[in-house]
């Protein structure tokens, strides 16, 4: 597993910048790796806009934007944390816990705003446990994830043993159900995260370094950068969305329990690595996040409007999640095996020339 | 049972080599797993009869099982997630076999084939399309999970027919044949691990892939036959639950995959594959067992012992990454007179061709 991590230094987007598109290349692998994924979206709305033209309606459209909120929040932080080749499994219990702690603390009389800034401290200090465990001690973040995820979810049934609780506050539900010319305000916010992410990720010299980190560690290291403090910080910022999508989720229902939504984890790691960010650290961007998200948010409401069975659903995007990390390691595996071919080529051109 | 340890082990530094900090790596185990069950014993003296004993191995039969199946992955250097909901369907499919007809032993083995069919798929989807064992088998899981509820309108089944509960509930001279089953998988796990080129190839590959392909080792088929075990065992595993219940577990439950991990990792197996054994595992399940049903008889709920097991589980993988730390560091100090004589003979070769020339 290591193995695959530590071969793809080569990414993609490096080549590109080697290669000026020729009307050759356009056609190639790197552009399919580049836009292929944006095509594939097209395709999709077209094919299900015309099973059920109801799709592109206002109403649905802006429907599904606030409905995938949460888990769009989550993946962009969760872009950032693959991008230096980290991972979260705990995020679904981690959302939960910052549902519930939103829903006790109005529940218990505080007002919304106090509500609301505890659930982004829990989110907070969920990323500064999971980021001290993963950066700070060193340990495969898919199996300290899954650890800190059950201590999460045992907080969580401690938490709620009614299994609900409900919120009558007046005011909760404002960011939740709210909405501004027409418009859900969680779906705002969503696109700030969209926004921001992918400013802070381009156009910052934090994004620039976190690239490099998740690119090759040892380098970054070597060239003065502190790998451990940003890696860590990709953490806190996944802490702090989880808590955003957690009090978003208690808000618009009013209530919280443990468990609120455990498949939500798979819906966010599916928008990430779908829209084409590596696994293997390094590369990505928040534009493909989006993408990934259109396209999982249409699969969903196309099964809804096909009337499908919601379990076709999981079988669907698991299997969706496997084509998406394969193809992607396949067009990796091509760009380093030319990479290694034009290297072996120039070199053999420059030991002719001295000889 | 000695842990096996090829020659470059020593230099990979996934054992410490001096003072007090090997014999801790190595023993520090079997010690809190005493320590535990004097604990334990001490608080209930009922604990140590035998007929809790043998309810203990009963109930953790079906995560045992599956626990030797994840040590083959994880010594391999892999992963599977998909256990849980393998297990899940396994049992399903058992049960809708059973309930319509199939005989009990015909139905059983389909549900086997099944699970091992599962482990040739994640098999295909690591070896073949290269995808990360984590992705591969959180993916492959998600898709397993939704299947039950395709198969089957209504997947909560229960069994009546006559013979499906002999294999979970029998007994042969007072021991139950599930706990004959879970001891027959630690044997023979030992036994394949620990005695045969086959168990030296699994821990070659995790040690070290790109050496083992050197050596010859058919990486890509040993990896594959791992998740293939995982897979049987998941087949197993759910037949025997499916008996024990008279009834199919289509509701995975999230604490089964954790034990089975926990199990793997508290024995002291590194998830960086390569270093660990069956006995570590089988150790690791004592440990586990024997803290829930203490945890039970201090009364603590259900829910804080999620807790408790997640500490338990980074604790674990803590220890596991200090003592490789500690083994590295001590391998770098090791080889420092080494680096420091490299230079002098670099120079010497260099004024040597200048004389030369």
């Amino acid at each position: 597993m290591t193995a695959n991590h530590i071969e793809s230094e080569a990414v993609a987007p490096r080549v590109r910048k080697q290669n000026p598109a020729t009307l050759g290349k356009l056609v190639s692998g790197d552009f399919i790796y580049s836009y292929g994924i944006a095509i594939a979206l097209a395709i999709l709305v077209a094919l299900v806009a015309i099973g059920d033209p109801s799709f592109l309606s206002l109403t649905n459209l802006i429907n599904m934007l606030g409905q995938w909120a949460p888990a769009g929040i989550m993946a962009v932080a969760m872009t950032y944390v693959i991008i230096v080749r980290g991972f979260d499994l705990s995020i679904a219990s981690g959302f939960s816990l910052c549902a519930i702690v939103a829903a006790l603390a109005a529940a218990g009389g505080y007002s919304n705003g106090v509500a609301f800034a505890a659930a982004l401290l829990t989110g907070l200090a969920i990323g500064v446990f999971n980021g001290a465990l993963v950066a700070g001690f060193a340990i495969n973040p898919f199996i300290a994830t899954v650890g800190s995820g059950f201590i999460l979810l045992g907080l969580d049934i401690i938490l709620t043993p009614n299994a609900y609780i409900t919120v009558d506050q007046s005011g909760f539900d404002s960011l939740g159900s709210g909405s501004w010319l027409g418009i859900p305000i969680k779906g705002f916010i969503l696109i700030a995260f969209l926004l921001a992410g992918e400013f802070v990720l381009k156009r910052t010299r934090y994004g620039q370094y976190l690239y490099a980190v998740g690119g090759n560690p040892e380098a970054a290291r070597l060239s003065g950068l502190h790998v451990r403090t940003l890696t860590g910080s990709t953490y806190l910022f996944l802490g702090f969305a989880t808590g955003v999508a957690g009090l978003l989720a208690a808000s618009q229902l009013a209530s919280a329990q443990a468990r609120m939504e455990p498949t939500i984890v798979f819906d966010v790691i599916a928008i990430v690595v779908l829209g084409g960010t590596s696994l293997a650290g390094g590369s990505g961007a928040i534009w493909r996040t989006a993408v990934g998200l259109a396209i999982i948010a249409t699969i969903s409401n196309g099964f809804t409007l096909l009337g499908l069975s919601p379990f076709y659903q999981s079988i669907v995007k698991g299997t969706v999640i496997l084509l998406a990390v394969a193809l992607e390691g396949w067009a990796q595996r091509v760009t380093t095996a030319k990479l290694a071919q034009r290297s072996a080529a120039e070199a053999s051109v420059s030991g002719r020339e001295t000889t | 049972m000695n842990d096996i340890q090829p020659r470059w082990y020593q230099s990979r530094g996934l054992v410490p080599k001096s003072g007090w900090a090997p014999l801790l790596r190595r023993y520090g185990i079997v010690l809190a797993f005493l320590m535990l069950v004097i604990a334990v014993a001490i608080g209930s003296p009922s604990f140590l009869s035998l007929q809790n004993l043998l309810n203990i191995v009963v109930q953790w039969t079906p995560a045992g099982i599956l626990a030797v199946g994840a040590t083959f992955v994880i010594l391999a250097g892999g992963f599977d997630l998909s256990a849980a909901s393998g297990f899940a369907l396994c049992t399903v499919v058992a049960a809708i076999l059973a309930t319509n007809g199939i005989p009990v032993s015909l139905s059983f083995l389909v549900a086997i084939l099944v699970g091992v069919g599962i482990g040739i798929i994640n098999a295909i989807l690591i070896v073949a399309l290269k995808i990360n064992p984590f992705i591969a088998t959180l993916a492959s899981g998600f898709a397993l999970a939704g299947a039950p509820f395709i198969l089957v309108e209504n997947p909560f089944i229960m069994v009546s027919e006559d013979g499906f509960d002999t294999l979970g509930t029998g007994h042969w001279l007072g021991i139950p044949y599930s706990g004959l089953v879970l001891l027959a998988f630690f044997v023979i796990g030992d036994v394949l691990l620990s005695r045969t080129p086959y168990g030296q190839s699994i821990y070659s590959i995790g040690g070290n892939p790109e050496a083992s392909h050197l050596f010859g080792i058919r990486v890509g088929l040993v990896t594959a036959s791992t998740y293939v075990v995982s897979g049987l065992s998941m087949g197993v595993a759910a037949i025997v639950s499916a008996s024990q219940l008279s009834y199919s577990a289509s509701e995975q439950d999230p604490a089964l995959i954790f034990d089975v991990i926990v199990s793997v990792v508290v024995g002291g197996t590194s998830l960086a594959g390569g270093y660990g054994a069956m006995w570590r595992t089988a150790i690791g399940l004592a440990t586990l067992a024997t803290l829930q049903n203490g945890l039970n008889l201090l009364q603590v709920d259900s829910s804080s012992q999620y807790i408790v097991k997640g500490f338990i589980i980074i604790v674990a993988l803590g220890f596991d990454v200090w003592m490789r730390s500690l083994a590295q560091s001590s391998e770098r100090s090791a080889r420092r007179p080494q680096s420091t004589a490299q230079p002098a003979t670099y120079a010497k070769a260099l004024s040597a061709a200048e004389e030369k020339t």
